[in-house]
């Protein structure tokens, strides 16, 4: 199989050097998990609620997207993807969808190096739709595709219109959501044979909020200058949020991670050795099999000091309340992705913030052809930033898994025509 | 194409700015509101006196709105884009938008910033609505349709009474009631009163017009075409799955080449219409607003829709009207970058050929009137009209 030639990055960070031991502590768990059963495996998928998978300890909750981008880390999703489209499933279709179902439809019997040796069988689904209905579409397919034995609770969060504002959500927003997580934890108590423990959720509240917070706290200061932690850190260690937010380990990771971010900004130390001159906001999934693309960026004294797509994942507006747990992670749900689905919000609240909170001098927003709810209005954020703001865009197509498409030079050389525009454009003050 | 229907193609137009329809409501001094889908509750609107236009999209060729819009989404939703670019809705007072599609819901809101509208909403509709999700979606979904309806009386400055809103529901389920006539006349294997070309401009028309108004028309050509003898066709019957088109020419290059769409389940077919509204038998508004939701939800579903067995669901009903207008063959004939439909298509499409179904894929952007595209579908129908000659 050919290779597609792209950059592995590099990082910074102590801390983000846990992440791959810890992905492969997990994944050896989950093999042996598959082997002997002692636990029940849910796939889970969407933004944020695997809080709740931790809930029950006898749940091993296995995130297929997180294989998906791991599988395009080692660049072998293209036999896989071409499976899922001989398959009759269109191309333009989410990438993480087509390699999964590339991979049950025929690729895990080929001589690939899957991460963690593969994907362990599901004993149930859940999932929920704040990132997008897509998700919720695909754990029906994959009902479908295990011949419907495999039960599943869709946790649907409702999409947030431009009437309401954040602060002064309408009550039937609560209660809907409220009602399903109530209905997941029920199903989740069916399939396991156990009772919910009102305790055990409250603590899981408590340590999904305290992940969170830390989380929170490192993004907040990331706004130093020079900036302490670059993109090519900050979307690895991501990973621990959304796969074992809810858990001690989570916490644990969050704390050195802030206290590691902290002192380097205490003592001024930043990703480039020698001056910062311009600062990048990186919009967007990032193409899991070239998050090089950051490290390249230092070509030009320049760093992605801040992204949207680490805001999606946890509750960044403060403490989630353990006495209010339904209650509580429903806020935290319905606020997860609202920015990535609602242009208003998005550009005028997120972009805007961000621009200015993070002293950024330009745009780079991956659109990716799969995935339509993120994807769509980035022209029209570009247009909106330049014309309210001054900050230039450059929108760089593809896909997050599928590097069939993606052509480095060509990629590479549009990076080196927009920099060289944002450092002439400093320049001239 | 019958005098009748070609006339009523005089009274609307895609471009709602220059609609016939649009002009003669506004000159009552009444409003007009533009939406993209059908999730919307066309029926609180036209309780208060608004005339709910549906976007048709056309297929123009899109000039400003990729600066709006990623070129990767529907063609449709992108000329909707357009068009407002163009300032096709200028003169709508209102535009009214639902989360169904993910493309969709993207697009709308864009063309919500461009257009600016005096009267703006969005709506929430849950998509996981059946079985264990039934009871909870229907509360929610009647208390978001709830919203809406306070929003509305606010704007109109009035009240919507169960008078009014039992009303536009019986107007509209009449409506649904005489296109399934339309449809049962179209697939009439000895007699069939009308093309599927004609029926196409039909609901074009239908969407774009007030529904009382539309409903006397219908019943006149139901009765001019109960007479009418169009000779059988001879050809494939075809049975078209997918959601809308920016013209009638798939229609009318299955018809020109011998076939003869006589059935589909389109946004801008069968599923607009097929199932009625049951009233309940308290005619409150708070019990009519609940049987509007419900009827949302129940209806036959839309890809779009994630419950647990959408795609099965959405099967049946084809294989119901399959079996009802004697389909030879099924054309899916999908938008490119319409992610809801090409999902369940494969699945669909396996179902289909398990059963004995002659089918045939094609991706439609603009238009699917490239020689390629016609070529699939003249041999497709080739190879039917072959099997049902040896099979007859
Ligand atoms: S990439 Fe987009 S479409 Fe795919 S699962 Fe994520 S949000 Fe959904
Ligand atoms: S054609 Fe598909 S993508 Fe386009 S608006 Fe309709 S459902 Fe959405």
């Amino acid at each position: 199989m050919s290779q597609v030639k792209t950059d592995k990055s590099t990082k910074s960070i102590e801390t983000t050097k846990q992440v791959y031991p810890m992905v492969k502590a997990y994944y050896a768990e989950a093999n042996k998990v598959a082997q002997d059963h002692s636990k029940k495996i849910c796939y889970v998928t969407g933004a944020g609620l695997v809080d709740i998978a931790w809930v029950y300890e006898d749940v091993l909750p296995i995130f297929p997207e997180n294989f998906n981008a791991a599988c395009a880390a080692k660049q072998i999703t293209p036999a896989l993807l071409d499976i899922a489209e001989g398959a009759g499933y269109a191309r333009d279709l989410c990438g993480y969808f087509r390699n999964y179902t590339g991979y049950y439809l025929g690729g895990k019997d080929l001589d690939l190096s899957f991460p963690g040796g593969g994907l362990p069988i599901p004993d149930f689904l859940m999932g929920d739709s704040s990132t997008c209905n897509f998700h919720l579409k695909w754990w029906r397919e994959t009902e479908r595709l295990m011949e419907y034995k495999v039960p599943c609770y869709l946790l649907e969060v409702p999409y947030i219109p431009p009437r309401m504002d954040y602060d002064a959500l309408e009550s039937h927003y609560l209660d809907y959501t409220v009602k399903q997580i109530k209905g997941l934890l029920e199903f989740i108590g069916k399939v396991t044979g156990k009772k919910l423990d009102e305790d055990r959720l409250r603590e899981v509240v408590r340590l999904s909020s305290e992940a969170s917070e830390l989380f929170e706290e490192t993004q907040q200061l990331r706004k130093a200058v020079p900036s302490p932690m670059g993109s090519e850190d900050a979307l690895s260690v991501l990973m621990p949020l959304v796969q074992w937010c809810g858990t001690q380990q989570a916490v644990d990771f969050y704390r050195n991670l802030r206290d590691e971010v902290k002192a380097r900004v205490d003592k001024g130390i930043g990703v480039l050795p020698g001056e910062e001159k311009l600062r990048i906001l990186f919009d967007n999934i990032p193409p899991w099999f070239s998050l090089g693309i950051f490290n390249y960026l230092q070509k030009f004294d320049a760093v992605s000091v801040i992204e949207t797509y680490t805001t999606y994942f946890h509750y960044s507006r403060g403490k989630l309340d353990p006495d209010k747990p339904y209650e509580s992670l429903a806020r935290k749900y319905l606020y997860n992705c609202w920015f990535m689905t609602s242009v208003r919000e998005k550009v005028e609240n997120l972009f805007t913030r961000y621009a200015q909170d993070y002293k950024v001098d330009g745009i780079i927003s991956y659109a990716l052809y799969g995935c339509k709810i993120a994807t769509g209005f980035l022209p029209y954020q570009a247009k909106y930033m330049q014309e309210k703001l001054g900050i230039p865009s450059l929108i760089l197509e593809g896909d997050m898994v599928d590097p069939r498409d993606y052509a480095d030079g060509p990629v590479k050389n549009r990076v080196d025509a927009f920099m060289e525009m944002l450092l002439e454009k400093k320049n001239k003050g | 194409m019958l005098d009748t229907i070609a006339q009523l193609s005089k009274s609307y137009s895609r471009w709602p700015d220059q609609s016939e329809a649009v002009k003669q409501w506004q000159d009552k001094g009444k409003k007009v509101f533009g939406y993209m889908c059908n999730h919307i509750p066309e029926e609180l609107l036209f309780a208060g006196g608004i005339l709910p236009v549906k976007f048709l999209g056309d297929s123009i060729p899109i000039v400003d709105a990729n600066q709006y819009h990623a070129l990767f989404m529907c063609y449709f939703a992108r000329t909707v884009v357009e068009m407002g670019l163009q300032k096709g809705f200028s003169k709508l007072d209102g535009l009214i938008g639902v989360y169904s599609c993910e493309g969709g819901c993207n697009i709308f809101q864009i063309a919500a910033e461009i257009v600016k509208p005096p009267y703006y909403q969005f709506i929430s509709i849950p998509h996981d609505n059946k079985r264990e999700k039934q009871e909870m979606a229907l509360e929610y979904f009647t208390k978001e349709l709830n919203v809406i309806k306070t929003s509305l009386e606010e704007y109109l400055g009035e009240e919507l009474t169960a008078a009014k809103i039992e009303q536009a529901i019986n107007v509209y389920n009449e409506n649904r009631q005489l296109l399934r006539q339309v449809y049962d006349a179209r697939g009439d294997k000895e007699w069939p009163g009308f093309t599927g070309v004609e029926v196409a401009e039909i609901m074009n028309w239908v969407v774009e017009v007030p529904k009382d108004e539309a409903n006397a028309k219908l019943r006149g050509l139901l009765a001019e075409t109960a007479a009418r003898k169009l000779p059988a066709a001879s050809g494939p019957r075809i049975h078209v799955s997918g959601t809308l088109f920016l013209d009638n020419e798939i229609f009318q290059l299955i018809e020109d080449l011998g076939g003869m769409v006589v059935s589909d389940d389109l946004c801008m077919g069968s599923r607009y219409f097929w199932d009625d509204i049951k009233l309940p038998a308290e005619k409150t508004a708070d019990k009519l607003i609940e049987a509007i939701a419900r009827y949302k939800l129940d209806k036959v579903p839309c890809s779009c829709m994630c419950s647990s067995y959408v795609a099965e669901d959405r099967l049946e009903h084809i294989k119901k009207l399959i079996e009802k207008y004697q389909v030879n063959g099924v054309i899916f004939a999908v938008h490119k970058w319409c992610d809801s439909h090409q999902m369940d298509r494969p699945f669909m499409i396996r179902q289909l050929q398990e059963a004995g179904l002659p089918v045939l894929s094609i991706e439609v952007e603009r238009n699917i009137g490239d020689a390629q595209g016609r070529n699939r579908i003249e041999s497709f129908l080739e190879m039917i009209g072959g099997d049902a000659h040896v099979a007859g």
